[in-house]
Protein backbone atom coordinates (compact mmCIF):
# COMPACT_ATOMS: atom_id res chain seq x y z
CA UNK A 1 0.00 0.00 0.00
CA UNK A 2 2.76 2.31 1.01
CA UNK A 3 5.16 2.09 -2.17
CA UNK A 4 1.74 2.01 -4.33
CA UNK A 5 0.63 5.09 -2.69
CA UNK A 6 4.35 6.96 -3.27
CA UNK A 7 4.56 5.80 -6.96
CA UNK A 8 1.16 7.21 -7.37
CA UNK A 9 1.96 10.28 -5.28
CA UNK A 10 5.60 10.45 -7.74
CA UNK A 11 3.02 10.09 -10.62
CA UNK A 12 0.41 13.23 -9.34
CA UNK A 13 4.20 15.09 -8.54
CA UNK A 14 5.47 14.69 -12.44
CA UNK A 15 2.22 15.80 -13.43
CA UNK A 16 3.05 19.16 -11.60
CA UNK A 17 6.49 19.55 -12.89
CA UNK A 18 8.28 18.16 -9.73
CA UNK A 19 11.15 15.45 -10.33
CA UNK A 20 13.43 13.17 -8.86
CA UNK A 21 13.91 11.81 -5.71
CA UNK A 22 13.88 14.62 -3.75
CA UNK A 23 11.36 16.80 -5.30
CA UNK A 24 9.94 18.75 -2.36
CA UNK A 25 6.40 21.00 -3.00
CA UNK A 26 8.61 24.74 -3.08
CA UNK A 27 7.70 26.73 0.00
CA UNK A 28 6.07 23.83 1.88
CA UNK A 29 9.38 21.64 1.56
CA UNK A 30 6.93 18.43 1.33
CA UNK A 31 8.17 15.06 -0.65
CA UNK A 32 5.94 12.63 -1.82
CA UNK A 33 7.24 10.52 1.64
CA UNK A 34 5.90 13.28 3.74
CA UNK A 35 2.54 13.24 1.62
CA UNK A 36 2.26 9.53 1.81
CA UNK A 37 3.18 9.58 5.85
CA UNK A 38 0.52 12.21 6.26
CA UNK A 39 -2.15 10.29 4.03
CA UNK A 40 -1.45 7.31 5.91
CA UNK A 41 -2.12 9.31 9.23
CA UNK A 42 -5.26 10.60 8.08
CA UNK A 43 -7.18 7.19 7.80
CA UNK A 44 -5.38 5.72 10.83
CA UNK A 45 -6.58 8.17 13.12
CA UNK A 46 -9.98 8.38 11.63
CA UNK A 47 -9.74 11.70 9.79
CA UNK A 48 -10.26 10.05 6.33
CA UNK A 49 -13.38 7.41 6.48
CA UNK A 50 -13.49 4.32 4.46
CA UNK A 51 -16.81 3.14 3.32
CA UNK A 52 -16.52 -0.12 1.52
CA UNK A 53 -19.38 0.64 -0.79
CA UNK A 54 -17.74 3.43 -2.22
CA UNK A 55 -14.52 1.82 -3.85
CA UNK A 56 -11.21 0.16 -2.63
CA UNK A 57 -9.44 1.98 0.06
CA UNK A 58 -6.20 2.52 -2.27
CA UNK A 59 -8.26 4.46 -4.38
CA UNK A 60 -9.40 6.83 -1.47
CA UNK A 61 -5.95 7.12 0.03
CA UNK A 62 -4.98 8.34 -3.37
CA UNK A 63 -7.27 10.89 -4.49
CA UNK A 64 -6.77 11.79 -0.95
CA UNK A 65 -3.00 12.21 -1.73
CA UNK A 66 -3.29 13.83 -4.87
CA UNK A 67 -5.82 16.17 -3.20
CA UNK A 68 -3.46 17.10 -0.28
CA UNK A 69 -0.47 17.41 -3.28
CA UNK A 70 -2.66 20.29 -4.84
CA UNK A 71 -3.68 22.00 -1.91
CA UNK A 72 -0.15 22.29 -1.08
CA UNK A 73 0.62 23.51 -4.52
CA UNK A 74 -2.04 26.61 -3.59
CA UNK A 75 -0.64 26.99 -0.24
CA UNK A 76 2.79 27.51 -1.49
CA UNK A 77 1.31 29.47 -4.05
CA UNK A 78 -1.02 31.58 -2.40
CA UNK A 79 2.19 32.14 0.36
CA UNK A 80 4.64 33.48 -2.03
CA UNK A 81 2.71 35.60 -4.07
CA UNK A 82 1.60 37.32 -0.37
CA UNK A 83 5.60 37.26 0.27
CA UNK A 84 5.98 39.61 -3.64
CA UNK A 85 3.50 41.59 -2.36
CA UNK A 86 4.85 42.48 1.01
CA UNK A 87 7.84 43.49 -0.31
CA UNK A 88 7.76 46.80 -2.49
CA UNK A 89 10.32 47.00 -4.89
CA UNK A 90 13.34 48.96 -4.30
CA UNK A 91 13.33 52.22 -5.63
CA UNK A 92 16.87 52.15 -6.98
CA UNK A 93 16.61 48.93 -8.87
CA UNK A 94 13.77 49.97 -11.47
CA UNK A 95 14.53 49.12 -14.79
CA UNK A 96 17.04 46.37 -13.61
CA UNK A 97 16.45 42.73 -13.87
CA UNK A 98 14.10 41.00 -11.08
CA UNK A 99 15.38 39.56 -7.89
CA UNK A 100 15.71 36.16 -7.27
CA UNK A 101 12.46 36.16 -5.15
CA UNK A 102 11.19 38.21 -8.47
CA UNK A 103 11.41 35.47 -10.59
CA UNK A 104 8.51 32.75 -11.45
CA UNK A 105 9.41 29.87 -9.70
CA UNK A 106 8.66 26.28 -11.57
CA UNK A 107 5.35 25.85 -9.37
CA UNK A 108 4.91 29.14 -8.48
CA UNK A 109 1.63 30.61 -10.03
CA UNK A 110 -0.80 27.72 -8.96
CA UNK A 111 -3.61 29.34 -11.41
CA UNK A 112 -1.26 28.00 -14.56
CA UNK A 113 -0.61 24.86 -12.76
CA UNK A 114 -4.45 24.59 -13.36
CA UNK A 115 -4.92 25.46 -16.25
CA UNK A 116 -5.77 22.90 -18.70
CA UNK A 117 -4.06 24.36 -21.97
CA UNK A 118 -0.95 24.80 -19.68
CA UNK A 119 -0.94 21.89 -18.66
CA UNK A 120 -1.56 20.42 -21.95
CA UNK A 121 1.45 21.94 -23.06
CA UNK A 122 3.67 20.89 -20.24
CA UNK A 123 2.52 16.86 -21.45
CA UNK A 124 3.03 17.50 -24.92
CA UNK A 125 5.96 18.70 -24.44
CA UNK A 126 7.21 15.78 -22.17
CA UNK A 127 6.04 13.23 -25.23
CA UNK A 128 7.28 14.82 -28.29
CA UNK A 129 10.00 11.96 -29.09
CA UNK A 130 7.40 9.40 -28.45
CA UNK A 131 5.14 9.22 -31.75
CA UNK A 132 2.85 6.46 -30.18
CA UNK A 133 2.57 8.21 -26.66
CA UNK A 134 2.36 11.65 -28.26
CA UNK A 135 -0.81 10.35 -30.22
CA UNK A 136 -2.60 9.11 -26.96
CA UNK A 137 -1.94 12.45 -25.48
CA UNK A 138 -3.28 14.52 -28.37
CA UNK A 139 -6.11 11.97 -29.18
CA UNK A 140 -7.52 12.09 -25.63
CA UNK A 141 -6.61 16.24 -25.30
CA UNK A 142 -7.99 17.08 -28.92
CA UNK A 143 -11.12 15.17 -28.53
CA UNK A 144 -11.81 15.11 -24.77
CA UNK A 145 -12.26 11.35 -24.78
CA UNK A 146 -12.90 10.04 -21.28
CA UNK A 147 -13.53 5.93 -21.64
CA UNK A 148 -11.40 3.75 -22.97
CA UNK A 149 -12.72 2.12 -25.31
CA UNK A 150 -13.42 5.24 -27.31
CA UNK A 151 -10.07 6.34 -27.13
CA UNK A 152 -8.79 3.00 -28.29
CA UNK A 153 -11.26 3.33 -30.99
CA UNK A 154 -10.34 6.51 -31.85
CA UNK A 155 -6.24 5.34 -31.69
CA UNK A 156 -7.62 2.50 -34.14
CA UNK A 157 -6.17 -0.10 -31.05
CA UNK A 158 -7.18 -2.78 -28.51
CA UNK A 159 -8.09 -1.08 -25.38
CA UNK A 160 -5.45 -3.41 -23.72
CA UNK A 161 -2.51 -1.55 -26.04
CA UNK A 162 -3.95 1.56 -25.08
CA UNK A 163 -4.01 0.39 -21.36
CA UNK A 164 0.03 -0.68 -22.14
CA UNK A 165 0.34 2.60 -23.16
CA UNK A 166 -0.96 4.04 -20.01
CA UNK A 167 1.59 2.45 -18.02
CA UNK A 168 4.39 3.57 -20.78
CA UNK A 169 2.96 7.21 -20.13
CA UNK A 170 3.64 7.01 -16.39
CA UNK A 171 7.13 5.95 -16.84
CA UNK A 172 8.00 8.39 -19.22
CA UNK A 173 6.88 11.08 -17.24
CA UNK A 174 8.43 10.12 -14.54
CA UNK A 175 11.76 9.69 -16.54
CA UNK A 176 11.16 12.85 -18.59
CA UNK A 177 10.77 15.26 -15.26
CA UNK A 178 13.78 13.38 -14.00
CA UNK A 179 15.56 14.14 -17.27
CA UNK A 180 14.32 18.31 -16.68
CA UNK A 181 15.61 18.66 -12.97
CA UNK A 182 18.88 17.52 -13.98
CA UNK A 183 19.25 19.82 -16.99
CA UNK A 184 18.20 22.67 -14.93
CA UNK A 185 20.54 21.98 -12.15
CA UNK A 186 23.08 22.03 -14.25
CA UNK A 187 22.42 25.16 -16.10
CA UNK A 188 22.57 27.04 -12.74
CA UNK B 1 -5.16 37.12 -13.20
CA UNK B 2 -8.07 34.72 -12.93
CA UNK B 3 -9.29 33.63 -9.81
CA UNK B 4 -7.13 30.07 -9.17
CA UNK B 5 -7.88 26.78 -8.12
CA UNK B 6 -11.97 26.47 -8.27
CA UNK B 7 -12.53 22.93 -7.84
CA UNK B 8 -13.77 22.70 -11.57
CA UNK B 9 -10.60 23.35 -12.74
CA UNK B 10 -8.70 20.82 -10.29
CA UNK B 11 -11.46 17.93 -11.23
CA UNK B 12 -11.48 19.10 -14.98
CA UNK B 13 -7.52 18.34 -14.88
CA UNK B 14 -8.31 15.18 -12.74
CA UNK B 15 -10.23 13.77 -15.48
CA UNK B 16 -7.44 14.50 -17.94
CA UNK B 17 -4.98 13.18 -15.78
CA UNK B 18 -6.78 9.60 -15.58
CA UNK B 19 -7.30 9.53 -19.90
CA UNK B 20 -3.93 10.05 -19.98
CA UNK B 21 -2.14 8.29 -17.17
CA UNK B 22 -5.09 6.05 -15.78
CA UNK B 23 -6.56 5.91 -12.19
CA UNK B 24 -5.21 5.24 -9.27
CA UNK B 25 -6.40 1.81 -8.96
CA UNK B 26 -4.42 1.04 -12.35
CA UNK B 27 -0.96 1.14 -10.40
CA UNK B 28 0.45 -1.79 -8.91
CA UNK B 29 2.75 -2.50 -6.36
CA UNK B 30 5.28 -3.79 -9.27
CA UNK B 31 4.68 -1.04 -11.00
CA UNK B 32 4.97 1.47 -8.39
CA UNK B 33 7.99 0.09 -7.23
CA UNK B 34 9.47 0.33 -10.85
CA UNK B 35 8.34 4.21 -11.21
CA UNK B 36 9.91 4.95 -8.09
CA UNK B 37 13.46 3.37 -8.59
CA UNK B 38 13.30 4.92 -12.00
CA UNK B 39 13.21 8.14 -10.13
CA UNK B 40 16.11 7.42 -7.64
CA UNK B 41 13.91 6.71 -4.52
CA UNK B 42 14.57 3.22 -2.79
CA UNK B 43 11.14 1.72 -2.26
CA UNK B 44 12.44 -0.27 1.07
CA UNK B 45 13.78 2.75 2.72
CA UNK B 46 10.51 4.73 1.97
CA UNK B 47 8.48 2.35 3.19
CA UNK B 48 10.32 1.86 6.12
CA UNK B 49 10.80 6.08 6.88
CA UNK B 50 6.81 5.93 6.80
CA UNK B 51 6.27 3.19 9.30
CA UNK B 52 8.83 5.14 11.57
CA UNK B 53 6.93 8.28 11.51
CA UNK B 54 3.51 6.25 12.02
CA UNK B 55 5.55 4.25 14.90
CA UNK B 56 6.32 7.87 16.65
CA UNK B 57 2.74 9.12 16.70
CA UNK B 58 1.83 5.70 17.89
CA UNK B 59 4.60 6.26 20.53
CA UNK B 60 3.15 9.73 20.98
CA UNK B 61 -0.42 8.72 21.58
CA UNK B 62 0.59 6.21 23.57
CA UNK B 63 2.16 8.63 26.27
CA UNK B 64 -0.54 10.97 25.63
CA UNK B 65 -3.57 9.02 26.26
CA UNK B 66 -2.31 5.27 27.33
CA UNK B 67 -3.67 3.91 24.29
CA UNK B 68 -3.26 3.66 20.31
CA UNK B 69 -6.01 4.16 17.72
CA UNK B 70 -6.67 0.46 16.51
CA UNK B 71 -5.82 1.59 12.89
CA UNK B 72 -2.79 2.87 13.59
CA UNK B 73 -1.98 0.37 15.55
CA UNK B 74 -2.29 -1.83 12.53
CA UNK B 75 -0.62 0.47 10.17
CA UNK B 76 2.53 -0.02 12.61
CA UNK B 77 2.39 -3.56 12.58
CA UNK B 78 2.17 -3.73 8.90
CA UNK B 79 4.99 -1.21 8.31
CA UNK B 80 7.18 -3.00 10.72
CA UNK B 81 10.55 -1.29 10.77
CA UNK B 82 12.36 -4.48 9.44
CA UNK B 83 10.34 -4.11 6.26
CA UNK B 84 9.32 -6.57 3.37
CA UNK B 85 12.37 -7.02 1.64
CA UNK B 86 13.82 -8.48 5.19
CA UNK B 87 10.85 -10.46 6.14
CA UNK B 88 11.20 -12.63 3.53
CA UNK B 89 15.03 -13.22 3.89
CA UNK B 90 14.14 -13.97 7.32
CA UNK B 91 11.27 -16.30 6.08
CA UNK B 92 13.86 -17.89 3.64
CA UNK B 93 16.10 -18.42 6.62
CA UNK B 94 13.29 -20.03 8.52
CA UNK B 95 12.53 -22.34 5.41
CA UNK B 96 16.42 -23.11 5.32
CA UNK B 97 16.60 -23.90 9.30
CA UNK B 98 13.48 -26.14 9.08
CA UNK B 99 14.97 -28.24 6.47
CA UNK B 100 18.61 -28.88 7.78
CA UNK B 101 16.12 -29.75 11.19
CA UNK B 102 14.87 -32.61 9.03
CA UNK B 103 17.38 -33.52 7.34
CA UNK B 104 19.42 -33.85 11.12
CA UNK B 105 16.29 -35.99 12.56
CA UNK B 106 16.55 -38.44 9.63
CA UNK B 107 20.09 -38.61 9.87
CA UNK B 108 19.43 -39.58 13.90
CA UNK B 109 16.64 -41.68 13.22
CA UNK B 110 18.83 -43.60 11.25
CA UNK B 111 22.31 -43.71 11.78
CA UNK B 112 23.96 -46.08 9.48
CA UNK B 113 23.23 -43.33 6.94
CA UNK B 114 26.34 -41.46 8.03
CA UNK B 115 28.34 -44.82 8.14
CA UNK B 116 27.09 -45.16 4.48
CA UNK B 117 26.29 -48.97 5.71
CA UNK B 118 22.43 -48.68 4.69
CA UNK B 119 21.03 -52.17 4.04
CA UNK B 120 18.67 -51.94 0.81
CA UNK B 121 16.18 -54.22 0.51
CA UNK B 122 13.94 -54.26 -3.39
CA UNK B 123 10.61 -54.79 -2.74
CA UNK B 124 10.27 -56.30 -6.45
CA UNK B 125 6.55 -55.29 -7.20
CA UNK B 126 6.51 -57.14 -10.02
CA UNK B 127 6.43 -60.79 -7.87
CA UNK B 128 2.65 -59.75 -7.29
CA UNK B 129 1.68 -59.36 -10.56
CA UNK B 130 -0.49 -62.09 -12.15
CA UNK B 131 0.10 -61.53 -15.90
CA UNK B 132 3.50 -62.17 -15.43
CA UNK B 133 5.49 -65.42 -17.43
CA UNK B 134 7.88 -67.93 -15.50
CA UNK B 135 9.92 -66.29 -17.88
CA UNK B 136 9.37 -62.67 -17.53
CA UNK B 137 9.99 -63.26 -13.58
CA UNK B 138 13.19 -65.22 -13.97
CA UNK B 139 14.87 -62.14 -16.23
CA UNK B 140 13.54 -59.90 -13.74
CA UNK B 141 14.94 -61.95 -10.57
CA UNK B 142 18.31 -61.47 -13.04
CA UNK B 143 18.11 -57.77 -13.00
CA UNK B 144 17.19 -57.67 -9.60
CA UNK B 145 20.50 -59.68 -8.77
CA UNK B 146 22.63 -57.72 -10.65
CA UNK B 147 21.39 -54.65 -9.32
CA UNK B 148 21.97 -56.25 -5.88
CA UNK B 149 25.54 -57.39 -7.06
CA UNK B 150 26.74 -53.73 -8.34
CA UNK B 151 25.37 -51.83 -4.94
CA UNK B 152 27.30 -54.34 -2.87
CA UNK B 153 30.09 -54.28 -4.89
CA UNK B 154 29.74 -50.12 -4.91
CA UNK B 155 30.01 -50.39 -0.90
CA UNK B 156 32.91 -52.63 -1.12
CA UNK B 157 34.79 -49.83 -3.08
CA UNK B 158 34.20 -46.86 -0.76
Amino acid sequence: MTVRLAGYGLRVFSEYRLGGSDATVSGVGLSVEDFVSEVLLEFAEGRLAHEASRGELFSLLATALRNDIVDALRKAAHAREESRSALPRDGTSEGQPPGLDELPARTSDFSQLMDAERYRQQVQAAFVDEPELAEVVNTVLDHGFSKPQEIAEALGISTTDYQNRKKRLRRRLIEYRLVEVRDERADL
Amino acid sequence: MREPTSDEDRNRLNALSESLFGGPHEIDANEAEGLLRSAGIVPEELTSNVGERLRQRADSYLQAEGTVPVLLQKAVEDLHPVGPWLESEMELATQARNVVRRILQQVKSSPQALSGKLEITFAAAYRGKKDLSARDKEILDCVTNDLKRRIEGHDGDS
